[in-house]
């Protein structure tokens, strides 16, 4: 190629560079729409592959709806806990039901033949007055039948010992009356024994108690119409009337008998002989070393603190069911559960209770 | 990665060095004293003979413990030995003989690792007679003492008899206890020697029961026991008033119109008291025909030995175990260490591997530093157990601890049986050393009574001869325990001046022991009456109502083993159990924690103890030489029983269709009753069908339902053979009822001597 014609050439390569450049230029100004409008399609693109990834697989938590649940949580569980601590503080020292009516007692004519086993689990009763009974409160077990010295009178009351190894059972009978011994055999009640305690014509015994070490039971003995406190030892079978009165319940510690006299609730020290009286009712139960819990004469339930020179007396409120109606409450060791016999119609009725 | 772990594990196997028995160099043998009869409650002894026939000296271990394939791996005893080339060392191993009766046993020589030679031990079965050692010329001398052998009629245990000769015996009163009785003579002069006879005293004295028969001229023989009895010599010659023998025979001749006895002076037999057994002096040759063959001789001798309270002398001594489960559980319970439970170091770890290693892996991985968890969850379970040991280790105990719970029985001024448990806690753990008191025998005990074999627990003697063990290689709060038996002689007694004035117990009672008594308590057979503390020299009079108790107090009472109880309640109920003992006795009954150094840690740390104090205690005659029996201080026995029968307390049966016949010892000797009476109008016999034994007819007569047997003149119509009052229970109903067992008052008046 020639000079002139290279030359000629040059300028021409020129020119087409600067007119590729300035179209170039022109290019570069239309990109940023494009590049854009790539922006665009571009995150349509990556909507779309995620909404085709949801539907082939769940969904992934939305973390906003997680934060939301959190919070509610939170608030929720906060009114939880203020409602339990209001339900807790207004139902303080209640008593709830558990079982309003224990099947199979209505038979019972008074209210000492049935008895909550010291451990808060079982009840013992006598049935048609020659059956005893032991019958856990859970329904997956059954209950044992004692056999009872065959007798030609009834057996009307029972109570428990506090190692609940032992029930106590008054005979009645028109020749003789009796207070028997009855082992509650771990190994069953076909092996359980018997052995008498006292045995007496002419008297007629009710009411038997414990004492809390389980060497002594007080008991009412009546005579021509009179009512006494007495107390036997189950070991050495000394025996001594304590007081006139009725249904004796022993204090924790063994050293007072709070008893019923006249429809008046009073409390022996047995050590000083000294009596207190407590209030109207009937049915007292010793539930802590200066309470006594007892039954009104409207069938409610009081407790009374015994102060060095007072008694402070409270209300304790009972099931609506059972107010009003209330013959006695037996209570367990802990005090916390309650077997209530109550008047249903013209029978008795036995619920179980706790008291929180 | 299994395939690498298992093939580890059967390497190691592998490795462990199996002991190879060697054969030869070593001859054992074992002797057992006694001809081989033990007792369970009793110590024993085994008397091991090692000759070292090699021609080097041994040093090692001997080893009394399982056989290998009896499945269990116990180490019992364990002590250092060495022997010269061609020594003999004849080594005693004295231990409990309950011991011994739990499974196949054998004695190994042990250096380092290696068995050098076993020794089987003879198996032995504890008899279950009572067993009469007799050493005497006459080898059948005394075989009319097996009583009962062949008859079980009336619940007496039968006697076997033994024959030993004058060699054999061992000159250990511990040893000798492992019989019921021991019988002597006639005996040619100069066999016994002098260590043997003070044996047989401190036997008699410790609760056995020893007979001594002599002829005419035993002189030597008889002077022997003079501080037991003394009986002059010189005054022999015939017994003619043979009135002892005639109320066996009845209206049948006697075989024979005098005998030739040692004493003109003496009964056919004197019976004495002598601490806590009994001595039978009999004044004439027993082997002697026709006294020896006598068809009324065992029954003769069978009242002798109920009277004179030999039987229960028996029975006292045996009463308890050297492993006595209540001693050794209490002992366990030592004061101010809590031993933390296994629930709360589960729970921990649980804890930490259920929440925290979880818990740290998901932080590191969010952290992205999973790698790091290799290395952070080690270290972190490590810093766990180092905390939990060091805070833990404070709260179970500050310091080392022991606790000695003993058990004494005072015999006299100067004879105290000492039975101790003890537990010994170190806080760091590692090796410690314990010793006995002087004359005390001693044993280790597995903690959990499973495996010893692992223990690593030496027995010892130091200088003064006092047996120690050495606990070594201790886990760190790990308790080891051991017990020991013994007699002390510096603990003094009791004074007691009691009587009976109506139906009140009334005297004095002085502390003239060396221990100060927090508690002290008077059981009237079930009766107990507390009469505070007592500080040595304390007098403290006693003015207390007799009651009749019929029940024990236990009969209402939680088990002191009862999960449901904590653990003070545990502690206050084991102490109860510690402290009642039998009924049917008078004992005086302390509580002191006085140390005693029965067992001694070898090094500081608190030391604890806890003693109970018992003595028996007899009532004295008022000035006109009357004395009263209260309820429940004289012996009663249930000799026969058919029908549903069965007990689950002492004392108390439960009779379903069937009867109970109990025989009430009356006949005392020493005593001329007068009244004796039985409380069977009491509520609980009212349901039985009660029946009295008329012995001179020979018919039991029936009692009424609220009646109380009250015998004066008419008693010897009623007495059997024995001495003793029969009464039956009957219940003819398939009621059960609980027959508490009958009891009796005794009135009379101290014969004139």
């Amino acid at each position: 190629m020639r000079d002139d014609e290279r030359m000629s050439t040059e300028e021409l390569h020129d020119s087409t560079i600067t007119d590729l450049l300035r179209h170039l230029q022109q290019l570069r100004r239309a990109v940023p729409v494009n590049y854009q409008l790539k922006a665009e399609l571009r995150e349509k693109l990556l909507e779309r592959m995620r909404e085709m990834e949801l539907q082939h697989s769940p969904q992934p938590p939305d973390r906003d709806v997680g934060r939301r649940w959190s919070v509610w949580g939170i608030y929720g569980g906060a009114v939880v806990l203020i409602l339990a601590a209001v339900l807790l503080l207004v139902t303080r020292d209640a008593i709830v039901v558990r079982e309003e009516e224990l099947a199979g007692l209505r038979m019972a004519q008074s209210a000492e033949q049935v008895a909550l086993a010291p451990d808060g689990e079982h009840i013992a009763y006598v049935a048609n007055g020659d059956r005893l009974y032991t019958r856990p409160l859970s329904e997956d077990q059954q209950e044992s039948r004692f056999i009872l010295p065959a007798t030609t009178g009834r057996y009307r009351a029972v109570a428990w010992s506090h190692s609940g190894r032992q029930l106590a059972v008054v005979e009645e009978n028109q020749q003789v009356n009796r207070i028997w011994l009855v082992e509650t055999d771990p190994d069953g009640a076909v092996r359980a024994s018997s052995r008498l305690l006292k045995e007496e014509k002419g008297a007629v015994y009710h009411t038997p108690s414990w004492s809390p070490d389980n060497l002594s039971i007080a008991y009412t003995r009546m005579t021509g119409g009179k009512e006494e406190i007495w107390v036997s030892s189950t070991l050495s079978l000394q025996e001594k009337r304590v007081t006139e009165g009725s249904q004796p319940d022993w204090s924790p510690d063994g050293g007072s008998i709070a008893f019923v006299k006249g429809g008046t609730v009073s409390v022996l020290n047995l050590r000083t002989g000294e009596v207190r009286t407590i209030g109207p009712g009937t049915w007292p139960a010793w539930i802590a070393p200066d309470q006594i819990a007892y039954t009104t004469p409207q069938g409610n339930l009081v407790v009374a603190r015994l102060e060095e020179k007072s008694v402070e007396s409270d209300m304790l409120p009972v099931p609506a069911a059972m107010k009003d109606r209330i013959v006695r409450a037996d209570w367990s060791r802990d005090r916390k559960e309650i077997l209530i016999s109550y008047q249903a119609g013209q029978s008795l009725a036995f619920g179980f209770a706790v008291r929180r | 990665m299994w395939k690498w772990l298992l093939a580890l594990v059967l390497i190691v196997q592998c490795l462990i060095a199996i002991p190879a028995a060697a054969d030869e160099p070593f001859d054992l043998s074992i002797h057992l004293p006694l001809g081989g009869v033990i007792k369970n409650n009793q110590w024993t002894r085994v008397e091991v003979s090692i000759t070292n026939n090699g021609g080097e000296r041994f040093s090692g271990e001997m080893e009394f413990g399982d056989e290998p394939h009896s499945g269990l791996n116990r180490a019992i005893y364990r002590q250092a030995i060495t022997l010269d080339a061609g020594e003999t060392k004849n080594v005693p191993i004295d231990l409990p003989a309950e011991m011994l009766m739990q499974g196949p046993t054998e004695v190994r020589l042990i250096k380092g690792e290696q068995v050098m030679a076993t020794e089987e031990f003879p198996p032995i079965t504890p008899k279950g007679e009572r067993v009469v050692g007799v050493i005497a010329d006459e080898p059948s001398a005394f075989h009319f003492l097996a009583i009962g052998s062949d008859q079980r009629l009336d619940n007496w245990i039968p006697f076997t008899v033994q024959h030993f000769e004058p060699d054999a015996l061992p000159d250990q009163s511990w040893i000798l206890k492992n019989l019921d009785m021991i019988a002597i003579g006639p005996l040619t002069s100069g066999k016994l020697k002098e260590n043997q006879l003070a044996a047989l005293k401190e036997y008699v004295r410790r609760g056995g029961v020893l007979i001594l028969s002599a002829r005419p001229g035993d002189d030597e023989l008889v002077q022997q026991f003079r501080d037991l009895l003394p009986v002059a010599g010189g005054q022999g010659g015939m017994l003619t008033n043979l009135g002892e023998l005639e109320r066996w025979t009845g209206s049948t001749p006697l075989p024979l119109s005098s005998i030739p006895v040692y004493n003109r002076q003496f009964l056919l037999i004197t019976a004495k008291q002598i601490d806590g057994g009994v001595y039978l002096f009999a004044n004439y040759d027993v082997t002697a025909e026709p006294m020896a063959s006598w068809q009324y001789n065992r029954q003769l001798w069978k009242k002798v030995l109920t009277q004179s309270k030999a039987v229960e002398r028996m029975a006292e001594k045996d009463e308890r175990s050297p492993l006595d489960v209540s001693l050794v559980s209490l002992s366990k319970l030592i004061p101010g260490v809590q031993v933390p439970s296994v629930g709360w170091i589960i729970l921990i770890w649980l804890v930490y591997l259920l929440v925290l290693a979880p818990g740290l892996y998901l932080a590191l991985k969010r952290w992205e530093r999973r790698e790091w968890a290799w290395g952070i969850i080690p270290v972190t379970a490590i810093l766990l157990s180092v905390t939990v040991y060091l805070f833990g280790r404070t709260t179970v105990a500050e310091e080392d601890a022991s606790y000695r719970v003993s058990m004494l029985r005072i015999l006299d001024k100067d004879l105290t049986e000492v039975q101790t448990a003890a537990s010994f806690l170190t806080v760091s753990g590692g090796s410690y050393s314990v010793r006995a008191e002087n004359g005390f025998l001693a044993v280790p005990l597995a903690y959990n009574q499973v495996n010893m074999a692992d223990d690593d627990t030496m027995m010892g003697t130091d200088g003064q001869g006092s047996k120690t063990i050495q606990f070594r290689n201790v886990p760190y709060l790990s308790i080891k325990q051991a017990v020991a038996s013994g007699i002390l002689r510096d603990i003094g007694s009791f004074d007691a001046v009691l009587q009976t004035n109506g139906d009140r117990l009334q005297g004095v009672i002085v502390n003239r022991t060396r221990l100060p008594m927090e508690e002290v308590y008077l059981n009237l057979g079930l009766q107990r009456i507390a009469l505070g503390s007592l500080q040595p020299g304390e007098k403290k009079q006693v003015d207390a109502k007799i009651e009749e108790y019929v029940f024990p107090q236990q009969s209402d009472q939680d088990s002191p083993y009862e999960r449901a109880l904590n653990r003070e309640q545990q502690i206050a109920r084991q102490k109860e159990w510690l402290m009642n003992g039998e009924s049917n006795q008078l004992r005086l009954i302390g509580v002191s924690s006085q140390p005693l150094h029965t067992l001694e840690l070898l090094q500081q740390g608190q030391k604890h103890d806890w003693n109970v104090v018992v003595q028996n205690i007899s009532l004295m005659p008022d000035a006109s030489g009357h004395i009263v029996y209260p309820y429940g201080t004289l012996p009663v026995q249930k000799i026969d029983e058919k029908g549903i029968v069965d007990y689950r307390h002492p004392n108390i049966w439960n009779l379903g269709r069937g009867e109970v016949t109990f025989a009430l010892s009356v006949d005392q000797s020493g005593l001329d009753v007068t009244k004796v009476e039985i409380p069977l109008d009491q509520s609980p016999y009212r349901p039985f069908r009660k029946e009295i034994y008329h012995a001179k007819t020979g018919k039991w007569k029936q009692l009424g339902r609220e009646e109380r047997v009250i015998l004066g003149k008419e008693l010897g119509e009623y007495l059997n053979r024995e001495g003793q009052i029969l009464v039956r229970f009957t219940n003819p109903t398939d009621q059960r009822f609980s027959l508490p067992q009958p009891y009796l008052r005794l009135e009379g008046v101290e014969k004139s001597k």
